[in-house]
């Protein structure tokens, strides 16, 4: 069992920095995710935590000792690599015994332990079989099977369901999760797919070039995001961002304007730019004023039509007459539009019988909008943000 | 730069060292030596008359019509092999490349030239081409001796050479076809290109790198080259290329003065054929490290 | 690729075809000799390819002369030990060249291509004196020093190249789950590293086997002479005539184990040329 504490950790190297001041607490038996577009860092993080890669400046500590400068052998913990890195020259079953006999455990223990993850994972059929015989979702559980047998303190992945096919990352991703609630072992888990964060994750650590953008729970995360970019990131599709100004106390969007609740109006400075952000789930249909009493309810021209069966996504176009072009984190993604129009998205009632080219009155609650500082991204309204 | 970093690189030299050193220890300094060794007059067969005359020995040489005649019979062999060689190496890749019949035999046909021993090919040939018990002159109906005029003489050479080499040649250019990715040429093919046309404005563009340090190490081998004239003529006839002069010099007349200054111009030659095709040629040889 | 029906036949024979021309071409001297080793002493002069009669008397006069044996045991010895110190000393190399960063990596390739590039001839010279003073000369060692450092390039070259290909995510692997550096090398990567540095010590033997020009300029009695020189100097009974029948069944002799070796490994053999030229 194990907590591991990070402190101001940053790994540097020929003029990149690719952590920066890394600082949180792991704490024994969590389900702890790192999150972020690719290059942001999360797998340096991995690795300087494994001891695979050197710490530029900071301290790791595992239970209260410092293992900067600690070998990978010595600090018990497993991995589970993206290319799964099982020997192709062994067997499934010696490869599971592999890292037992470096340790010079008797025969009796490796082959129980062998036994045991076999069954767990449900390779005990394929136990005698070369990597080369195996399909991509039984190696990956034969890494883990590598993984678990050592009993160690902690479970390191690193994007270990990437190379999956979709419907194959589903089912791991909840086996994965049966796993470690079962065995109780303080697990950290690296991935770019927010989707698993999300579903996974006790707590998450969001990334972005290096530096950590927010560390909390999923649900904070997606109701109280720190930044745009964590805004952004979180959550499928993605929330909708609009320029915004403020104006005494309404907030005026390009879709029309809205109150805000009063405690907030005071704090924002008149002419700061402001991006609005709104999450397509939270987007109602109003046919009539009263449905939207409070909030602002607007005119969509229906562009595109997303039927999932459980879900209808609508794509409408918005006009940002009057107001200027926002510029959004690239890693997200989004498109910025050209400057006079923007893209939005709304998920509704797929019993709505809506038609590409009709219109469609929406509407939005002000609690359920978002507001950004423009220039820094960060979240004006999150308390204590 | 931590601990670990810098330990990293000690166990790196430590693992180069001796490799570098064995490298190093049989060229660099045997060839300081030939410079030093140039500077002398000094015949093994009067060991003390060795004087010093400085650059006179190179003078000697340079003045020598021998030798500029055996840099042309060098430049000669180099250029008329070579360019057949690209050639028929071409030829012969492409059908290893595209032969779904025999690919084994194929592969270990060509591979018998590369492990044949330079001078058993060059014997072989030899006796082919010999006037009264080869089979060239018994197919052709000639009575004429191929390798006692110049001319005939250098075309058996250059055969023996091209024969010997143009597999090592068709292997490498093999490793290059396969670069060329598929979907390129299937594109082409539906943008109308034919396959002359595919040829020569996909394939060849894009084996360029490969295609200039095949040429570079081919060109430096051919000029170096000893064993096939060496057993054919032993460089009579004025076909002595530059390396059997060295060794004339060197070891049969045991002139070891003269025969040093021989052996700095090739060097020096070989020198300005690498810095032609690096610096000229744009060769990228730092292509080799992809990590 | 190929059509389907009269059009692919046609492609397939053109290629067909094509390979045959291949063959033949790879393997007429190979024939040429052969069937000069096997005719009879009289017939040697009567300019067919393929004999009238056959005679072993050649491979007899071979094996009887003291030399071509000796010449043997010569190469084999000499190339042998050639090849397990430059294989060694480039795995060494090429291991650091693949795996590690540190400054000196450009040079130490650039050294390897300067000794690729590097004319012979220009060696021999100070070798030969140098190896008369310090009693090298005419001994194996004295050729096993130079065949080491001219296939140093060609073994660093094949074996980085052959380094690549393996995933170093498994050394990494084996050190997270417990293994010393020793360790992880010694029970993950050579087993993956042996097919390559097997190919190579093939490719180096080869090129040390076939040197003459060291050998020649550097030995003079069967103490130390190698094949490519003993056939080039072989002496028959007459001075004045080559004894064409007795260095054809020599060159047979010395052929047909190379031949044996590239039909087995073949593949091997120009993966390892590809790799080594290509991308290594």
């Amino acid at each position: 069992m194990a907590e591991i504490e990070l402190r101001e950790v940053t790994r540097r190297f020929s003029g990149t920095t690719a952590v920066n001041r890394a600082s949180f607490t792991i704490h024994d038996g969590e389900f702890f995710i790192l999150v972020g577009p690719s290059g942001c860092g999360k797998s340096t993080l991995l690795n300087m935590i494994v001891g695979l890669e050197q710490v530029t400046s900071g301290e790791i500590r595992v239970n209260g000792e410092l293992v900067n400068d600690r070998d990978p052998r010595e600090r018990n913990m497993a991995m589970v690599f993206q290319s799964y890195a099982i020997y192709p020259h062994m067997t499934v079953r010696e490869n599971m015994a592999f890292p037992l006999k470096l340790a010079k455990l008797s025969r009796e223990e490796i082959d129980r332990r062998v036994e045991e993850a076999a069954v767990i994972l449900e390779l005990t059929p394929l136990l005698d079989r070369k990597p080369h015989a195996l399909s991509g979702g039984q190696r990956q559980r034969v890494a883990m099977g590598r993984a678990i047998v050592r009993e160690p303190s902690a479970f390191l992945l690193d994007e270990p369901l990437s190379n999956l096919d979709a419907k194959l990352r589903g089912q791991m991703r909840t086996e994965i999760a049966r796993l470690q609630r079962r065995l109780g072992t303080t697990t950290l888990y690296v991935t770019h797919d927010q989707t698993e964060a999300m579903t996974l994750g006790d707590r998450i650590a969001v990334l972005r070039g290096g530096d950590i953008q927010q560390i909390g729970t999923p649900r904070e995360l997606y109701e109280r995001p720190a930044n745009l970019f964590v805004a952004g990131f979180i959550g499928s599709p993605a929330m909708n961002f609009l320029p915004a100004r403020q104006a005494g106390s309404e907030l005026l969007l390009p879709l029309g304007s809205i109150t805000l609740p009063g405690e907030n109006a005071a704090t924002i400075p008149a002419d700061r730019e402001l991006v609005a952000g709104f999450r397509p789930e939270h987007l109602q249909v109003a046919a009539g004023q009263e449905e939207c009493a409070g909030g602002l309810r607007f005119e969509a021209q229906v562009e595109l039509l997303e039927w999932l069966g459980a879900e209808l996504f609508v794509h409408f176009e918005v006009n940002l007459a009057g107001f200027a072009g926002i510029a959004l984190p690239q890693e997200l993604g989004i498109e910025s539009g050209d400057g006079a129009r923007m893209m939005a998205v709304a998920r509704i009632d797929p019993a709505c019988g809506v038609e590409e080219g009709e219109t469609l009155a929406l509407c939005i609650r002000p609690e359920r909008i978002q507001l950004f500082d423009g220039r820094t991204g960060g979240n004006l309204r999150a308390e204590g943000a | 730069m931590s601990f670990r970093d810098s330990a990293e690189h000690r166990l790196a030299w430590l693992l180069c060292a001796p490799a570098v050193i064995a490298m190093l220890l049989v060229t660099a300094y045997p060839m300081l030596y030939s410079l030093w060794l140039s500077l002398f007059r000094y015949d093994l067969r009067f060991p003390d008359e060795r004087q010093f005359v400085g650059l006179h020995n190179y003078i000697t040489v340079l003045s020598a019509p021998t030798w500029w005649q055996s840099l042309f019979n060098t430049a000669l062999i180099t250029v008329g092999s070579v360019a057949v060689e690209l050639v028929l190496g071409f030829i012969i890749a492409l059908v290893m490349h595209r032969a779904l019949v025999g690919r084994r035999t194929v592969r270990t046909a060509v591979l018998v030239p590369y492990g044949i021993i330079t001078v058993v090919a060059a014997m072989s040939w030899r006796f082919a081409f010999d006037p009264t018990t080869g089979f060239v002159n018994g197919l052709l109906g000639l009575e004429g001796a191929w390798l006692a005029d110049r001319w005939t003489a250098f075309a058996v050479i250059i055969l023996t050479e091209i024969w010997k080499t143009t597999p090592f040649m068709a292997l490498l250019l093999l490793g290059g076809l396969t670069l060329v990715p598929e979907d390129l040429l299937r594109a082409a093919r539906v943008d109308g290109a034919n396959a002359v046309q595919r040829f020569f404005r996909i394939v060849l563009p894009l084996m360029r790198p490969v295609i200039m340090v095949a040429l570079l190490f081919r060109t430096l081998d051919a000029f170096r080259i000893f064993d096939t004239v060496f057993v054919l003529t032993r460089g009579a006839q004025g076909t002595e290329p530059v390396s059997v002069i060295g060794y004339n010099t060197l070891i049969t007349r045991l002139n070891l003065g003269l025969g040093s200054a021989v052996s700095v111009l090739i060097f020096l030659c070989v020198l300005a054929i690498a810095a032609l095709y690096i610096k000229g040629f744009g060769i990228d040889l730092s292509r080799r490290e992809d990590d | 690729m190929a059509g389907t029906g009269s059009a692919g036949r046609m492609e397939r024979l053109f290629w067909g075809v094509g390979s045959a021309i291949v063959v033949l071409y790879a393997l007429i001297p190979v024939a040429w000799l052969l069937s000069l080793s096997l005719k009879p002493g009289a017939d040697l002069g009567d300019r067919r390819f393929v004999p009238q009669a056959v005679s072993l008397e050649h491979y007899v006069a071979v094996f009887d002369d003291p030399q071509f044996p000796a010449a043997l045991w010569n190469s084999a010895g000499i190339a042998g030990i050639s090849t397990v110190a430059a294989v060694l000393l480039g795995m060494f190399a090429a291991y650091a060249i693949v795996r590690l960063q540190f400054p000196g990596r450009n040079l130490m390739l650039a050294a390897a291509l300067s000794v690729a590039m590097f004319p012979p001839v220009s060696i021999i010279g100070p070798l030969f004196n140098l190896w008369r003073t310090l009693g090298l000369y005419d001994t194996w060692a004295g050729l096993i020093l130079p065949y080491m450092t001219f296939t140093l390039p060609l073994a660093i070259w094949t074996l980085a190249a052959f380094f690549r290909e393996i995933p170093w995510d498994l050394e990494r692997a084996a050190r997270v789950d417990g293994a010393t550096p020793l360790q992880a090398f010694v029970h993950v990567i050579v087993p993956l590293a042996a097919p390559g540095v097997f190919t190579a010590a093939i490719l180096v033997f080869m090129f040390a086997w076939n040197d003459f020009l060291f050998a020649i300029s550097l030995t003079s009695t069967s103490d130390a002479r190698t094949v490519p020189a003993a056939i080039a100097f072989f002496t028959g009974s007459s001075l004045f005539e080559l004894p064409t029948g007795a260095i054809a069944a020599a060159s047979v002799v010395v052929t047909v184990p190379v031949i044996i070796v590239v039909l087995l490994f073949q593949r091997r053999i120009v993966a390892g040329l590809t790799a080594g030229a290509v991308k290594g």
